[in-house]
């Protein structure tokens, strides 16, 4: 279920960043909204699960597994995650 | 028919050097790899001294991405491929790939991914989160799969275990393999990287290891009266073995011969040796490589140094050899053990030996022992016009592999 409550965008896209450069060890300066997940991170599909686990653990939040699998930009999962988020609820 | 087998690459990953050239040069030179380790961010107390590579950056070999998910082993098992295939002008793209047939890897650890193992352990335990990596990253056929993946090679690919003796075993099956017709070169060698807590408290517990007192370069002296055992060290070695004529059609360089090869088990212990079964693998080796013992100009001993085994390995020597025995050195006093990796490691030094006929030296022999009268170059590396050359690789669960080789003329 999605919460649409006041959340800080900027933080949220700062903690999806740390987990994406941390499991893809990538510069997290190098991520934009529309960078490609495959075509240009090379994600596969035990890295979606990682980045979907950490991102739930990092927030405490649940997101729909398989709707995850199928974003397909950077963009979309900040999105996705930001939905998800309680104001409060973003960990260090 | 069997066919001459050449060997047209090598690579290491070691304690002296990661590469054969610094490989060759320590070595020889009587340097060594063994020093103290900083127990502290394992998590042990105490003096710990160990043969760490400690100039290996896995950026130089793999993304960083690849690293962080590749146990160390592995990433050795990579850098060592890399040397390998680059000296025998295989890496993908070079014109020796287009005209060849694929390319296989046999490989052999003791305890495959030790760091990654002992990582999920702990997370497991501590109720951390576990990496959905895992299971990839803690499957001993790791390291072969990363560097097929890598260089591309789609040939037969296995992981062999046979403890310290696998490195040994896997250039010996890829030997066979190629002997008997195998279509396209096969690299070959091992692995192994264990400076875990668990895996040196488990050494330490057995009694194996060389005390932690004095200088740690002096610490592993093999075949002298005051030995004590051995240090645990880490690295990679690799070969790249192939049909003869095929090789000099492609204007590989022929860095020597594999000759002959035999593997015995004991069945008698799970960890003490028996002179017996290492005896019958040096004379199946012979007989696989056509020659007689006296043809032997240098033996590569297994030399470990704890008390029991090179008194063992010397009277089967004896047995084989008689009063001809020649030189014979151990370069594990260098190296460290590093389980999985020796054998392959010591196959290269035997190749360098037969290439210029200088063999390396045992050093940290001073007290001679009557019950390993060997003559163990110590008083630094030697020029005996070395052409034959035995590899002897034996293991816990009484493994028991022997490799021959010979200068290419």
């Amino acid at each position: 279920m999605k919460v649409s409550r006041q959340v800080d965008v900027s933080a949220v896209d700062q903690v999806v960043r740390e987990v994406f450069a941390g499991i893809l060890q990538i510069d997290p300066a190098s991520l934009e909204d529309g960078t490609h997940l495959v075509n240009d991170l090379a994600v596969d599909s035990l890295d979606a699960l990682e980045l979907a686990l950490k991102i739930q653990e990092r927030f405490g939040i649940q997101l729909d597994e398989e709707e995850f699998a199928r974003f397909t930009t950077y963009g979309e999962v900040v999105a996705c995650a930001r939905d998800n988020v309680a104001p409060a609820s973003v960990k260090p | 028919m069997a066919k001459p087998v050449a060997v047209t690459g090598m690579g290491v990953v070691t304690p002296v050097g990661s590469s054969v050239e610094e490989f060759h040069r320590a070595v020889w030179e009587g340097r060594s790899g063994v020093g103290e380790l900083d127990g502290e961010p394992l998590g042990l107390s105490g003096p710990w001294f160990a043969a760490e590579v400690r100039d290996f950056v896995p950026d130089r070999w793999l993304t960083r991405r690849e690293a962080q998910r590749l146990d160390r082993a592995g990433q050795m098992c990579v850098a060592a491929v890399h040397q390998a295939l680059e000296a025998s002008r295989l890496l993908p793209g070079e014109a020796g790939r287009e005209t060849g047939a694929a390319i296989g890897l046999a490989l052999g650890t003791a305890f495959g991914n030790a760091h990654n193992v002992q990582r999920t352990y702990f997370d497991f335990f501590s109720r951390r989160s576990l990496s959905v990596h895992s299971v990839p990253g803690c499957m001993p056929h790791s390291a072969a799969a990363a560097a097929g993946i890598r260089f591309d090679l789609t040939g037969p690919s296995f992981t062999v275990s046979t403890a310290c003796s696998s490195g040994a075993v896997a250039v010996g099956l890829a030997f066979e393999m190629v002997r008997n017709g195998l279509k396209g070169p096969i690299v070959a060698g091992g692995c192994d990287a264990t400076l875990t807590s668990v895996h040196l408290e488990n050494w330490r517990s057995m009694k194996v290891l060389a005390s932690c007192s004095g200088q740690p370069g002096r610490a592993v002296r093999p075949f002298s009266r005051d030995r004590e055992g051995f240090v645990l060290g880490e690295g990679a070695a690799v070969v790249v073995l192939e049909d003869m004529e095929s090789a000099m059609r492609r204007g590989a360089p022929i860095l020597g011969e594999v000759l002959g090869y035999a593997c015995t088990s004991d069945a008698t212990h799970l960890t003490a040796p028996s002179a017996q079964g290492q005896a019958k693998a040096l004379e199946g080796a012979l007989a696989s490589a056509g020659i007689r013992s006296e043809d032997v100009d240098y033996v590569n001993a297994h030399g470990t140094a704890t008390p029991l085994n090179d008194c063992t390995e010397t009277a089967a020597l004896r047995q084989v050899f008689g009063d001809r025995l020649p030189p014979v050195s151990s370069i594990k006093a260098a190296t460290g053990h590093m389980l999985g990796a020796s054998s392959a490691a010591e196959l290269v030094a035997c190749v360098l030996a037969v290439s210029t006929g200088v063999v390396p030296p045992t050093i940290n022999y001073t007290v001679p022992d009557p019950e390993c009268d060997v003559d163990p170059v110590a008083e630094g590396c030697r020029d005996v016009g070395a052409r034959i050359a035995v590899s002897n690789a034996f293991a816990f669960g009484g493994n028991n592999a022997v490799l021959v080789v010979r200068r290419h003329e």
